[in-house]
């Protein structure tokens, strides 16, 4: 059974019909298994990121239908994609977008938000969090504000929040492209690892070869198409 | 981690921008709330002022131009609770000693010692001595008093003598004058400020003993009016007037009944007339009623001789049968001798009467003789036909006559002399009822004596019969609830709440879209995190509640701050308003007051304004996607925008031209409306022309395609047009509010003689104290004020009778319920074509609007006019409302509002016809007010021998520019204050272009730091940003100037705008620099630092 459905999916910028009109997505279908992992490299601008951001409910495609857990993402209704973002979906930019007004272990409970939660459900999140962001080797950055950490630890921090509700589908969006050379293989290790050992579907859009080759299946994605 | 979490890092991270927004609130907070205050703190003061003038008094009871014996107080109290006080209160003039100073319409009070427990804050009770007196602090400034010991002279009409308009009154013999000693000065808790008159400024009073002032005035045991303190609920205006019913004796009414030696009982006034309320319930009240007109006439005469002064009677039957034809008189035997008449004879009698002005004019009646009848015969039977005339009946000698008209006592020969001698005011003429009412009514009356026949007719069954058939309120009593009526007055003042958030309006307008502005900064400012939290699933409704928290957080935070400093803004306003904007209220006795509920009211104003602000800018937020705002700019689109702004302000600038095309600017009112409007719909246009150019042209364009410095700085603004746009428009609609505003300035007239404008074309306004009774346009009127001197035959006067009220001018700020009546002549004014008419209500012939007043809608309405501004905020009614009045006879009427005049010398009074005013109020004897022409070249010259000759009757005579400039000054000082606050909005918004600037710049600085990589050098990116937001502070100015210029063309050419040129350019000028500095600093805050980092980042 497929976590992920892309079915014919097209996504275009601009008006048909006008000369600045530009097919990003030319007819994409993919079928994702739970657990599976992969990476979609192809150089800037061709449109991983719209991909990504398509499979993800951030965005809707022109044309096609995206499946995900059985529920067509376009006909859900913002509050409703955005809870299954939020319950089953971990997103990791390539800015780490962290909140500067808030400490690290208060960004990486940020999707807890979301819901309503009792006094012991916030502190078994908090336990988490800590789990997390020790096992990522953040422990003692944890009342750290963003501005403070490097840029790896900053990136691994995201991650940490896109795990806290245990989605089941993690988006990574080129999660080491403003990372240097050792800092990035430092978290595609990372991200391996939590495919690895917690099973967690992992699709990585990536300029990288070193990250894509991490993965279990790689596409290219050229003039709107996938390729194997 | 939770939201409440959330919002506090957020409003701490955020902390400068969230001050800026919180400083927004709080400034729109203090001018909202201390505008609100400012209205409290007015009412306030007035409410206080009304109990301070009022004291415990709760009900008052008068009776207009009528003395009753004091001991009505006793009459009225017996076996109630209330505490009642008879007052003597009359208008005087006061001089100093040496007569260098001197104080009109001064308030004489005279008092019994139980006055003085009314007071707010009783103190020891001043008893005075007779001839001592206490002054008020009103008084003593204008005198130079400074306590105890001090002299004066007061000068005063006497009360109770016969109206000065009746034919045989005296009219200057009741003048009354007396040094006194000054004991003290009362101060303004124990009655300083004591006036029945609906005002906030304590007119100057004397307060003197009233049982040595009416004995001084040969009234003795007599006032004027009645103080109730009542106990609470104890008693209401019906419950008194019913008692007042009850205890009035025919003494009060200046009546009095006594018993002729046939058994009669005969009525007479104290005014020689009985007035005709009274004489219709006599005639009711008793089966055989028989009237007596006597006259005094100046001669008669048959063939040619001729006998001066003789009383003539219509003395009805047995005296005159009532078979006689009305053109028959019967004559006693020494008139018959000494005109040599016989049955048959004709005769010719002439006489005085009073014309609806107050003149004498001397008119004549032909009759036939129809019989003689014997002098001793009527003297035994009859010797009190002719009433008491005082100068005349009460003479010994007729030599010693002095009645109120102009007799030449030459005339009277030594056989007339012997008639006195003989038979004192003996009538020697007699004629019929009939020809007597025709001759003789006048507006007191027509009978001298009713006269009760009957077997029953004793004095005790007439007194109960005319007491049955007569109430208090026929009589012309009046019962007040004083207190709260005047504390309605206060509660229904102009509402200086509203009006200063009005003239504030757009300070308050500009902190609050300030407020927003910084608020969609700061969410603009963190888009990036709006966006990660809605990709991280975080439901659009949390987050949205979670910025609009913050919002509320920092509005309510900003109100409160606002609500407290308000405390210190509404005391600097009425420091303003009792200082440097004096001339708005001419007052200084504002209280700060301080009500939770408008600071309540004040914040939630600015919370509710700034939060819908804010919703909206969050709700724009929310349409973004995650990905717009994780980059924090919109996604490339090729649509050129703004085709339908350049449409719709195309649109509107044609309107504009079209309506300025046709309507001529100097068409008045409808011009000014016109001319308004295009301006407005001029000023929409071009803002959406900006709009619209900014969308649609390229610089880029016209270059072939080229960049060009022009088009980068082109290119900026046309991607953030809507911040653009936005102040620029601000800036354009304060400029065009302060311009527009600032026409309506009222400057001094440019042609007084212009019998159109505010002073009707006359020269000088006067008004006295005491009535002028002579006719100042003849030689002998003139003769009898002294007016000999040549300047005075340059004159035409023109005399207003006045039947004092309240004063509904704007420097009233109480509601004023009875503003002074005007009794004007409605034809001569029309003739005159004077003043100019603001609006006119229904049925009034545009062509002759004076001659409106003439017409009574229905019987008990009276028509008037008054000045517009009057209308609106003096009064707070609108044309074809009306006014509740009492007339002299207790007879309620109504005055309606037919037209409003443009503003004119006649602020604060409602003008009606002579005729209506006399006949509702016939014992107002003289006129008040007094209207000059003359040649501009002699105004001068004739006002100060005005007030010099006119001095006894305390004259206070101004030219009528001046007066209408006092005036003007209420009103262009509140134009001055929205000036002033209207600027400031203007900068403070202008404070907003800065705030753009910043953020603009801010938000390009990588693309400002890819300039200077290609080589530009900082001064040229500084000069670039600086022009590129100066323009468009300059383009909001000029389309402001543009637009205002249009809509004010009407006022610019009127006669009576003044512009103040000066004031207007400082305030362009204060804020075009304004602007400049906040875009010139916003610009160097936003370029500091070095901006190759920028370019790094990105």
């Amino acid at each position: 059974m497929s976590l992920l459905e892309l079915d014919a999916v097209r996504k275009q910028y601009g008006e048909s019909g006008t000369p600045t009109a530009v097919r990003v997505l030319d007819g994409i279908s993919l079928r994702v298994a739970a657990g599976a992992s992969l990476a979609v490299v192809g150089p800037s601008g061709c449109g991983k990121s719209t991909l990504l951001n398509i499979m993800g409910g951030l965005d809707r495609p022109t044309a096609g239908s995206v499946t995900f857990g059985g529920r067509e993402l376009a006909a859900l209704p913002d509050e409703a994609l955005a809870r299954v973002r939020n319950r089953e979906i971990g997103f990791v930019f390539q800015q780490h977008h962290l909140l500067a007004p808030c400490t690290v272990l208060e960004n990486v409970l940020i999707p807890t938000l979301a819901e309503r939660h009792t006094r012991a459900e916030r502190q078994a999140d908090r336990d988490r969090a800590e789990g997390l962001l020790e096992r990522m080797g953040l422990a003692d950055r944890r009342h750290y504000r963003p501005g403070r950490l490097s840029g790896g630890e900053a990136q691994r921090a995201a991650v940490v929040r896109a795990l806290i509700n245990r989605p089941r589908l993690l988006l990574a969006d080129e999660p080491t492209g403003s990372l240097d050379q050792v800092t990035a293989g430092s978290l595609g290790e990372l991200l391996s690892q939590l495919h690895t050992d917690d099973g967690v579907t992992l699709i990585v859009v990536t300029h990288s070869r070193e990250l894509a080759e991490r993965m279990g299946t790689v596409y290219e994605l050229a003039n709107g198409r996938l390729v194997s | 981690m939770n939201l409440r979490r959330l919002i506090w890092r957020r409003l701490w991270h955020y902390r400068r921008t969230n001050a800026g927004v919180l400083l927004g609130a709080a400034l729109a907070a203090t001018v909202l709330t201390g505008a609100l205050m400012v209205g409290d703190s007015v009412r306030h003061s007035l409410t206080r002022l009304t109990l301070s003038r009022l004291g415990k008094t709760d009900f008052v009871v008068s009776a207009p131009e009528r003395l009753f014996a004091s001991d009505l107080a006793a009459r009225l109290s017996a076996g109630a609770g209330e505490q009642i006080v008879p007052v003597l209160l009359l208008d005087g003039v006061v001089f100093s000693p040496e007569g260098e100073r001197r104080v009109n319409a001064v308030q004489v009070v005279g008092v019994e010692d139980a006055f003085w427990a009314l007071a707010p804050a009783p103190l020891a009770s001043p008893h005075l001595p007779g001839s001592a007196c206490r002054v008020n602090p009103a008084l003593a400034a204008r005198l130079g008093l400074t306590g105890q010991g001090e002299g004066l002279v007061l000068r005063l009409r006497k009360p109770g003598g016969l109206p000065a308009d009746m034919t045989l009154a005296t009219r200057d013999q009741d003048a009354w004058s007396r040094r006194l000693r000054v004991q003290g000065i009362q101060a303004p808790e124990a009655f300083g400020h004591f006036t029945l008159k609906t005002t906030q400024t304590p007119p100057p009073t004397i307060f003197l003993p009233l049982a040595w002032l009416s004995e001084q005035l040969g009234i003795a045991g007599r006032a004027n009016v009645l103080l109730i303190q009542a106990p609470a609920g104890s008693a209401t205006v019906q419950s008194l007037q019913a008692r007042l019913d009850d205890v009035w004796r025919l003494a009060d009414a200046g009546l009095r009944i006594t018993r002729l030696e046939d058994g009669a009982v005969e009525l007479l006034s104290d005014q020689v007339f009985i007035p005709p309320a009274i004489a219709e319930a006599a005639f009711g009240a008793w089966p055989d009623v028989r009237p007596v007109t006597t006259y005094f006439l100046n001669q008669i005469t048959a063939g040619d001789r001729a006998t001066p002064y003789s009383f003539a009677s219509a003395a009805g039957p047995p005296r005159v049968p009532l078979t006689m034809p009305d053109d028959e008189v019967l004559i006693n035997d020494w008139l018959a001798e000494d005109l040599d008449a016989r049955p048959g004879s004709p005769l010719t009698v002439t006489y005085y009467a009073v014309d609806t002005g107050g003149r004498l004019v001397e008119q004549s009646a032909d009759f036939r003789v129809g019989d003689i009848v014997s002098t001793a015969a009527v003297a035994a039977q009859d010797r009190r036909l002719t009433p008491a005339i005082p100068g005349l009946s009460d003479a010994d000698n007729c030599r010693d006559w002095d009645p109120g008209i102009p007799i030449d006592l030459d005339r009277l020969r030594d056989q007339d002399e012997a008639y006195w001698d003989a038979y004192g005011p003996l009538p020697k003429l007699y004629l019929t009822h009939a020809t007597a009412e025709r001759l003789w009514r006048n507006r007191f009356g027509v009978h001298t004596a009713l006269r009760f026949h009957g077997a029953e007719a004793t004095l005790d069954a007439v007194g109960k019969a005319l007491h049955a058939s007569l109430s208090a309120r026929d009589l012309g009593f009046t019962v007040r609830a004083a207190r709260a009526d005047g504390l309605a007055a206060s509660r229904e003042a102009v509402d200086f709440g509203q009006l200063f958030i009005g003239l504030s309006f757009f300070l308050i307008v500009a902190a609050v879209l300030l407020t927003i502005l910084l608020f969609a900064f700061s969410i603009e400012q963190r888009a990036e995190e709006t966006g990660t939290l809605r990709a991280l699933g975080i439901p659009p409704a949390v987050i949205r509640r979670g910025l609009l928290a913050e919002g509320l957080m920092l509005v309510v935070a900003g109100a409160a701050v606002g609500s407290v400093l308000a405390v210190g803004y509404n005391a600097l306003i009425l420091l303003a308003l009792e200082t440097l904007w004096q001339d708005a209220v001419r007052v200084a006795v504002f209280q700060v007051q301080v009500r939770p509920v408008s600071m309540l009211a004040g914040s939630a104003g600015v919370i509710l304004a700034a939060l819908a602000g804010m919703a909206w800018v969050i709700r724009g937020q929310a349409r973004l996607t995650v990905r717009e705002l994780q980059h924090q700019q919109p996604d490339a689109t090729d649509r050129r925008p703004g085709r339908g702004a350049l449409v719709a302000g195309g649109i509107l600038l044609l309107t504009a031209i079209v309506i300025c095309s046709t309507v001529s600017a100097g068409q008045g009112r409808e011009a000014a409306g016109a001319f308004f409007a295009s301006g407005s719909l001029l000023l929409a246009g071009l803002i959406l022309l900006a709009q619209g150019a900014l969308g649609r042209w390229r610089p880029a364009d016209a270059a072939g395609g080229a960049p060009t410095r022009g088009g980068l700085v082109w290119g900026a603004a046309v991607l953030r047009r809507g911040r653009g746009v936005a102040c620029m428009a601000l800036m354009a609609l304060g400029v065009f509010l302060v311009m527009a505003v600032a026409a309506n300035r009222r400057g001094t007239v440019r042609d007084p003689g212009a019998r159109s404008s505010g002073t009707g074309g006359w020269r000088l306004w006067g008004q006295t104290t005491l009535p002028i009774v002579h006719d100042l346009n003849s030689e002998r009127g003139r003769a009898r004020y002294g007016l000999s001197d040549p300047v005075v035959d340059e004159a035409v006067f023109t005399t207003i009778r006045l039947r004092e009220g309240d004063d509904a001018s704007c420097l009233n700020l109480n509601r004023v319920a009875a503003p002074h009546l005007l009794g004007v002549d409605p034809a001569a004014w029309d003739q005159r074509g004077a003043f100019t008419f603001s609006r006119l209500g229904a049925g009034v012939d545009p062509a002759h609007p004076w001659r409106a007043l003439a017409q009574a809608p229905a019987p008990d309405i009276v028509p008037a006019f008054a000045d517009m501004a009057d209308i609106v905020w003096g009064l707070g009614r609108t044309l074809g409302d009306t006014l509740a009045y009492t007339d002299e006879q207790g007879r309620p009427f109504q005055v309606k509002l037919m037209g409003g005049l443009a503003p004119s010398i006649l602020q604060g009074h409602l003008i009606v016809s002579e005729a209506f005013l006399m006949q509702r109020y016939p014992s107002l004897g003289g006129a008040r007010v007094l209207l000059v022409d003359v040649p501009a070249a002699h105004s001068a010259a004739l006002e100060r021998v005005l007030t010099r000759r006119l001095a006894d009757l305390g004259l206070a005579s101004v030219p009528a520019t001046q007066r209408l400039a006092e005036f003007n000054a209420v009103e262009n000082t509140y134009l001055s204050i929205f000036m002033l606050l209207g600027g400031l909005g203007v900068l403070l918004g202008s404070a907003g272009l800065g705030i753009v600037a910043a953020r603009n710049i801010l938000e390009r600085r990588a693309e400002l730091a890819l300039l200077r990589a290609v080589g530009f050098r900082r001064g040229q990116l500084l000069r670039m940003l600086f022009l590129e937001h100066a323009a468009l502070a300059l383009a909001g100015m000029v389309t402001g100037v543009l637009a205002a210029g249009v809509a004010v063309a009407p006022a610019l050419l009127a006669p009576e705008t003044t512009i103040p040129w000066r004031g207007l350019l400082l305030t362009l000028a204060g804020v075009l620099v304004g602007s400049l500095s906040w875009i010139g600093l916003a610009v160097l805050a936003a370029m500091r630092g070095p901006l190759l980092p920028a370019l790094r980042q990105e």
